[in-house]
């Protein structure tokens, strides 16, 4: 019995229970913060209570992807442990740990965590997981890790310390994260897009890399799906585009969902999901890489896979009587880019809301607006700019050449849904684009005003 | 690409018409031809040096140029391309990575001779961040050796131990009407300035070039050289304008802009402003 660490277990639930009852959010890192200040060695003695862990980072697609593989396991009967909503610093992962974890010497659950890139370098050598998937690496935030190559950097060390027998899941359309995998003792799993039809004719503007990370010679491209993803080759050094073991083929994409076929090791996966997006294709590649990897059955992964729903402000629906809100999380370039690709999918004139803060969560910069093909959105009926920084988003839209008359700035969030909601008739739906802060913002509204469950009440 | 029926171009400045009443557009009428005005900008390696959102410097420009009446015809330049002295009135080069700007950085020692002149023939130029850093005497790394610069610009930079990362605003008395530049900083160079130049502002937030002399920016003729992105243009449009104003009284002696309606981007001049402001008084 460590008295130190069931005191340490027992403040954090009291102040997670309290963080609740005072509805001062969902609580979802304040108990690990109390229980790291009692005990600064809890990760690694909660470590040791559970069977297995599995690690998601990357950019991009973090939450889904993690979200994903919970369902998986959900179906599968695995007990699990789970960081929900984005907790994804080390107090995310020590508060999910506490709720999940008795007092007692052992259980035989899973921890599925996803990580936020600065973040995991400090825990993977205390949570020694057995597999680590690298969704992608974009440019995100870069006034909190500086800069890209610093972000690839963390990710590298953090692999480095794994032991012999673990195993990562790489991202091999994506060349900062395929060459992750040089240098490495372990034998890494690719997945990959091997579908030339949805190549991107528009090469959008927030292309990253487009050098060889090796020798710095710029890499020939057979083609792109978006951003720096696609089949690429170093002319000089020959470092290329590994072969998957995972791949996407004959995709078909729709706004109300995408079907495709997953080539494995084990045999081949027809799906049809409710998630659109080319860049959901990816997330639910490196879910099901994880999940064969941990043994699971095809056909569980498929029933799961196929009644999966967005998660937190990811293209989530939220009725408000005969009117709706399509929440639409995006935080860099490339997330934008996508969700104007996702609005994009049908020519309808949209009514949109894009709230824009600029808390340390969101990225203090809001450079990134000018790095996004905001031209490339279609017709609108009216835009509100929202959010601390509304007035940068609405001059972004003017220089975008949008017609100033219909873009107004409403800087609270709570003021621009309901003048978003007064605009519409019955029947018709806004989409609500927002940065974190601002979705948890919207988020906490909408439950108020209409059918929408807590976030932290799992996905 | 498509456009839609939202993307017109007309609603943000006055109509054409308006436009040719003004100084640029009826200076050339005099001489008979009804040709637009244009200037023309050479972008210096816009698909290595885009760290922080550059290209809306270039948007602003060449939108805010529209609206004036005058095309901005862009060029980019990139490693290899030679530049045509005499083909521009802009010169804009922003920020990379450390590594971008090495593989940048020899390249633009080539141009040397080229910019150099340029500069001295006073083509207005905007250099961002790494861009700045490269337009000095020289980047001193923490090890190894010293990286050449343009000499544009007499400054030099000093790699630094910590990041200097946030909002700034800048007081400046280099143009009527403006006097606070707002934008954001993130760089670990410390630049310290030389008698051939003069700073583009002081201090008001944030480091600036080096969070010790409370001086931002560097100014040498028309070369104007900063740390702030964000982007810089679209939020200090009467920066814009001067660095406008500047390449057209260079190309066709004294001109006078359109006025515009700016209330967006005073808007978001302001919302900026005062959101440096605030993490001001925290500290």
């Amino acid at each position: 019995m460590d008295l130190r660490l069931s005191l340490a277990i027992g403040t954090a639930r009291l102040g997670g229970r309290l963080s609740r009852r005072l509805h001062r959010g969902g609580g979802t890192s304040l108990p690990g913060l109390l229980a790291l200040r009692l005990d600064p060695k809890i990760l690694s003695k909660l470590t040791n209570k559970l069977s297995d862990s599995v690690v998601i980072t990357g950019t991009n697609g973090k939450t889904t992807t993690a979200n994903m593989l919970a369902a998986i396991f959900r179906t599968h009967g695995s007990e699990f442990i789970h960081n929900t909503a984005g907790a994804n610093l080390v107090s995310g992962l020590l508060t999910a740990m506490i709720g999940g974890i008795g007092y007692g010497s052992q259980s035989q659950k899973i921890g599925l965590f996803e990580v936020d890139e600065a973040t995991i370098p400090k825990v993977t050598p205390q949570l020694q997981p057995k597999i680590v998937a690298v969704t992608n690496i974009f440019r995100d935030q870069l006034d909190r890790y500086g800069e890209l190559d610093h972000t690839a950097e963390l990710i590298k060390s953090a692999l480095t310390s794994l032991d012999d027998n673990a195993r990562v899941v790489l991202n091999s359309d994506d060349p900062r994260v395929a060459v992750l995998a040089d240098g490495l003792n372990l034998r890494p799993i690719f997945f990959g897009i091997e579908d030339e039809r949805r190549a991107a004719f528009h090469l959008d503007q927030a292309r990253d890399s487009n050098e060889c990370l090796l020798c710095g010679t710029a890499l020939e491209y057979k083609f792109q799906y978006f951003a720096h993803l696609g089949i690429y080759t170093c002319p000089k050094c020959g470092f290329t585009r590994p072969e998957p073991q995972f791949k996407a083929v004959d995709i078909e994409l729709a706004l109300g969902g995408t079907h495709f076929k997953v080539i494995t090791p084990v045999g081949s996966l027809k799906l049809k999901t409710k998630l659109s997006g080319l860049y959901n294709v990816y997330n639910t590649l490196a879910a099901v890489a994880v999940a064969i990897q941990l043994g699971m059955a095809p056909t569980t992964i498929k029933a799961a896979l196929e009644e999966f729903k967005p998660a937190f402000g990811r293209l989530e629906e939220v009725k408000i009587g005969a009117k709706m809100v399509r929440l639409m999380l995006m935080k860099n370039p490339t997330g934008f880019n996508q969700v104007i690709s996702a609005l994009n999918l049908d020519d309808t004139p949209k009514n949109l809301i894009i709230a824009i803060n600029d808390n340390l969560a969101d990225g203090i910069d809001v450079s990134w607006l000018w790095d996004v093909d905001i031209e490339r959105l279609g017709e609108f009926n009216f835009a509100i700019a929202s959010g601390v920084r509304g007035e940068e988003m609405a001059l972004r839209l003017k220089y975008a050449g949008f017609k100033t008359g219909r873009i107004m700035v409403k800087n609270n969030l709570e003021k621009a849904i309901e003048s978003g909601l007064s605009r519409i008739a019955p029947g018709e739906e806004i989409s609500l684009l927002a940065t974190y802060t601002a979705m948890l913002e919207a988020r906490k509204h909408l439950q108020k005003i209409g059918d929408i469950g807590a976030f932290w009440e799992g996905a | 690409m498509l456009r839609n029926r939202n993307e017109t171009e007309d609603n943000a400045g006055p109509p054409q018409s308006i436009a040719l009443l003004c100084g640029v557009e009826r200076r050339r009428l005099v001489g008979g031809h009804a040709s637009r005005v244009e200037l023309r900008l050479a972008h210096l390696y816009p698909d290595t040096m885009n760290l922080y959102a550059d290209r809306g410097n270039v948007i602003a420009l060449t939108k805010r140029c529209r609206w004036h009446g005058i095309e901005l015809k862009t060029e980019s330049i990139s490693i290899g391309n030679d530049i045509d002295t005499s083909q521009f009135d802009l010169v804009f080069l922003g920020g990379g990575q450390d590594k971008e700007q090495r593989l940048v950085g020899n390249d633009l020692l080539s141009k040397q001779q080229s910019l150099a002149e340029m500069a001295d023939d006073n083509v207005v130029m905007l250099v961002v961040c790494g861009g700045y850093q490269l337009f000095g005497n020289f980047y001193r790394p923490a090890h190894g050796p010293e990286l050449k610069g343009l000499a544009i610009l007499d400054i030099e930079t000093i790699a630094g131990n910590r990041r200097l990362i946030g909002n700034v605003v800048l007081k400046t008395d280099i143009m009527a009407g403006q006097e606070l530049l707002v934008g954001f900083e993130n760089h670990s160079g410390k630049t310290y300035l030389g008698a051939g130049v003069r700073p583009l502002g002081r201090t008001d937030v944030g480091f600036g070039n080096n969070g010790e002399d409370g001086l931002e920016g560097a100014v040498y003729k028309n070369v104007f050289g900063t740390y702030l992105h964000g982007s810089l243009l679209p939020k200090n449009p009467q920066f814009t304008d001067h660095l406008i104003t500047l390449a057209l009284k260079r190309r066709y002696g004294h001109v006078d802009l359109n006025v515009l309606d700016d209330s967006f981007e005073e808007a978001a001049h302001k919302a900026a402003v005062a959101k440096a402001r605030s993490k001001k008084k925290i500290k």
